[in-house]
């Protein structure tokens, strides 16, 4: 047997007889990708993150010359001894056969934001929780245990408390801020630590290094979700995780208008979360994927405007007399504003405070004029919700007590307006509130 | 609604106009993509049509999409009524010929993009519109173009391509002394850099393909309108009798979502373009630059009383001419060669062979348009990797 030429993979080009016996080369370096254009290497090197946020990924169209990504709208792709062969010999998502297999719309996208993530390898999909689940469900056997921050986002507990445990597997809850505690709680059996960069809602910075440090001496991968941060905020998995997850609904996509997931990794860890794609079909429709890839350009910009907002109204409310406190980690009164300063180039937009009482909270929402009352973040608008009748309904007032959620909490999503106006538009509804 | 014009720009770029509450709560506005509405009865249809009753009929006349985007654009631009079109020239042509009629005459700025010149220079002349070009930079070229039968001054500023500016305050002022009609295309400004209805002028229009929408992705136009009887006239006559250039709903929620996000592109827009025209003017290969933001821009003071900002294109010519200008072009890696502007990318194109081709070499002469000019929109890309591939561009044309 001639040997082929895997366009998406050479170094697993046998020579000679047994073109296939890569497949099971466990040491060798996979390119990454899948690429349609050489990946990053079609890029001049050492381009910034609003660079990349423009070019990466967006391939002019070689049939046209079309400026950017074609949507390519169809379920399947023409097949011929190429995809044949893939099939057979375990290159199949290096090329185009299936849609929920892989579409050019969809690795345009993932290139994209592999080259933001500094990731070697992306797979999109259909929400967040899509992400969450192919990946965890990729990492774990029957038995596995998971080390779990004690504040997840509601839909993450959800799997990991309700669906985890009848496939046979276990998770514990830590405080993410104390590295006893997580430490005391691997097992040998404990396959997966599981940790959100900043916490919802109240936005405390987990330490990613020493959690890989933690995670690399039990044996364990170190999966983090990124979504409250995004890649110009940190990079986890150059600070030793193994793999990346986020909502794209929110600050990636940025404009609340579709939902998407995706993971992040080495080619070798995303190669095994793949087929839990297919199998799960949590895949990202082509149109999809062409308005994230648009939303992704302005991400640079978007993330400095949410950032330097958030700061402003961050600091208006802390030196308002109804507000007893603030979490924000741009702000010196942060616990973790230290570690923040260290490992966050860009603090981010979600700011949470508290009034008084619930009550107060709830009065304070019909007051607002400009700030839209839902849950969801991360997009151009201003959104405000009460973590103890959404995010967090379904935990006792005691629960939230020893999370640190406090009567009165307020979760505020900073959009892109005019700062002025949504700390006029806070200032109006403080002012009128009744007293309690 | 939750916007109104207390608000700042950013703010009512993202909301003015749209309340979730009527649309079943959706924070993101819907796309009603439908050729026709329902009529509860024969008579309510007839009503319809006939205007008596302001109900949707069909959407070459309007759409719920439509309409918050015109009602955003005219809101961001200070106008009373704004009229989406599937592209710039859509804009241009339905409003002209609503305005004109056989015998009448528009003055014309003498530098303008080549599509609109072609339409004036002879598309309109074709029937029966006399068009005179005049330098609008100096108040004599205006004046002197001025008949009894003008009832429309039209210009772009900056002009495309070689950034000349035109005094909109004092345009306006001779138009009203004069009872025509001042047309301007704010397509280089956008509404965040330039108001230009604010200063008098009676109609704006845009190529809203460009910086409005600002990913490339969607071609579009809009007219603002100052009167709003007279937008009426144009959405039942230049777009429902002659052009029928109406947008698409799909189109026309890109360009409300591209304008959510006008303000920080602008913005780095401006802060790129001013970078790179700051490297060509100091670089030994660069004959000259054309950028309001130079303090050498001859027309800078205008520049600064006009426009909030200099705006994201920048113009220029090489020592060495056409030739080392294709060279320069070519040799680009992170800048595209296209025409079009305003896009996340940043893009550089030649107008004596592309945009401008339609004039001829004598009337590009006249319009101050010289064969060795480049062109660039500066995009949104981190400015050091920007000018790093000018750089290396004008050193490779050497």
């Amino acid at each position: 047997m001639n040997s082929p030429t895997i366009k998406g993979d050479p170094a697993g080009c046998a020579s000679g007889a047994g073109a296939a016996a890569w497949v099971d080369q466990l040491t060798r370096r996979r390119r990454s990708g899948p690429s349609r254009h050489g990946g990053a290497a079609d890029l001049p090197a050492g381009l910034a993150a609003s660079t990349l946020a423009v070019h990466a990924g967006s391939h002019d169209d070689a049939a046209t010359g079309a400026v950017g990504t074609p949507i390519y709208q169809t379920s399947t792709f023409i097949l011929g001894e190429e995809q044949y062969r893939a099939v057979e010999e375990g290159f199949a998502r290096d090329r185009f056969i299936y849609t929920r297999y892989g579409n050019p719309s969809q690795w345009a996208v993932q290139e994209k934001l592999a080259a933001l993530e500094g990731a070697e390898s992306a797979l999109v999909f259909s929400s967040g929780m899509a992400a969450i689940s192919a990946s965890v469900l990729a990492l774990l056997d029957k038995g596995a245990h998971i080390v779990a921050s004690d504040e997840l986002y509601g839909g993450t507990y959800n799997l990991f408390h309700h669906e985890l445990p009848s496939l046979g597997m276990q998770v514990s809850y830590v405080n993410p801020r104390d590295p006893d505690a997580i430490r005391a709680a691997l097992r040998p059996q404990t396959m997966l630590l599981y940790f959100e960069a900043l916490t919802n809602p109240l936005l405390k910075v987990v330490d990613i290094p020493a959690l890989a440090a933690l995670a690399r001496g039990a044996g364990a991968r170190l999966m983090i979700d990124a979504t409250f941060v995004t890649p110009l905020g940190c990079r986890p998995l150059a600070l030793g995780a193994d793999l990346v997850v986020h909502s794209c609904t929110k600050y990636l996509n940025g404009h609340s208008d579709l939902v998407a997931g995706v993971a992040l990794g080495s080619r070798k860890l995303m190669d095994q979360v793949w087929p839990r794609l297919l199998a799960y079909g949590g895949c990202l429709d082509p149109h999809a994927c062409f308005l994230l890839e648009r939303g992704l350009k302005t991400l640079a910009l978007r993330m400095r405007a949410h950032e330097q907002g958030a700061q402003q109204v961050a600091r208006f409310l802390q030196g308002h007399a109804r507000v007893r406190r603030v979490h924000y980690p741009g702000l010196d009164s942060h616990p973790d504003h230290a570690l923040a300063r260290r490992q966050l180039a860009n603090t981010g937009g979600m700011v949470t405070f508290e009034l008084a009482s619930d009550a107060q909270a709830l009065a304070l929402l019909p007051r607002l004029a400009l700030m839209r009352e839902a849950t969801s973040l991360g997009g151009v608008e201003t959104l405000i919700s009460l973590p103890f009748n959404t995010s967090h309904a379904a935990f006792t007032v005691e629960q939230r007590a020893r999370l640190g959620i406090a009567p009165g909490c307020v979760r505020l999503s900073v959009g892109v307006e005019d700062p002025a106006d949504l700390i006029a538009d806070l200032n109006r509804a403080l002012a009128s509130l009744p007293a309690d | 609604m939750a916007s109104d014009n207390r608000h700042g720009f950013s703010t009512r770029a993202i909301h003015s106009g749209y309340d979730p509450r009527s649309h079943d709560g959706a924070l993101a506005p819907p796309i009603y993509q439908t050729a026709t509405f329902t009529f509860p009865s024969a008579e309510a249809g007839a009503a319809r049509f006939a205007g008596e009753d302001p109900g949707w009929f069909y959407s070459r006349i309007g759409n719920p999409t439509l309409q918050l985007l015109e009602r955003r654009l005219a809101d961001l631009e200070g106008g009373a009524a704004a009229i989406a079109f599937a592209s710039g020239m859509g804009a241009i042509t339905s409003t002209l010929w609503t305005l004109l009629r056989p015998g009448d005459e528009v003055v014309a700025d003498r530098t303008l993009y080549g599509c609109t010149y072609a339409f004036l220079a002879h598309g309109l002349q074709a029937f029966g519109v006399q068009v005179r070009f005049a330098d609008l930079a100096t108040a004599e070229g205006l004046g002197a173009a001025l008949s009894a039968r003008t009832r429309v001054v039209y210009c772009e500023t900056p002009a495309n391509p070689n950034m000349r500016l035109v005094d909109l305050a004092r345009t306006a002022a001779a138009c009203k002394a004069h009872g025509a009609r001042l047309v301007v295309d704010n397509t280089y400004c956008t509404p965040y850099l330039q108001r230009p209805l604010e200063r008098g002028a009676d109609v704006v229009v845009h190529s809203a393909t460009k910086y409005l929408n600002g990913h490339g992705d969607v071609t579009a136009g809009v007219a603002v309108f100052a009167d709003a009887e007279l937008a009426r006239q144009v959405r039942l006559q230049g777009l429902k009798d002659m052009t029928g250039a109406v947008l698409s709903p799909h189109d026309a929620n890109l360009v409300l979502r591209g304008l959510k996000t006008l303000p920080l592109r602008m913005d780095r827009h401006c802060d790129n373009a001013q970078a790179v025209a700051a490297l060509l003017a100091r670089h030994p290969a660069v004959a000259v630059v054309h950028y309001p933001g130079l303090k050498g821009f001859a027309q800078h003071a205008l520049a600064r009383e006009q426009m909030s900002r200099p705006g994201g294109m920048v113009a220029f010519e090489l020592h060495g001419g056409l030739d080392a200008g294709r060279r320069m072009l070519n040799a680009l890696q992170l800048v595209q060669r296209a025409v079009s502007l305003g896009d996340a990318e940043s893009l550089a194109q030649h107008p004596a062979s592309m945009t401008h081709a339609t004039y001829s070499a004598e009337a590009r002469r006249e319009a101050g348009i010289a064969d060795g000019l480049v062109r660039l929109s500066a995009g949104l890309e981190d400015v050091d990797d920007l000018l790093a591939d000018v750089e290396q561009a004008l050193r490779a044309a050497r």
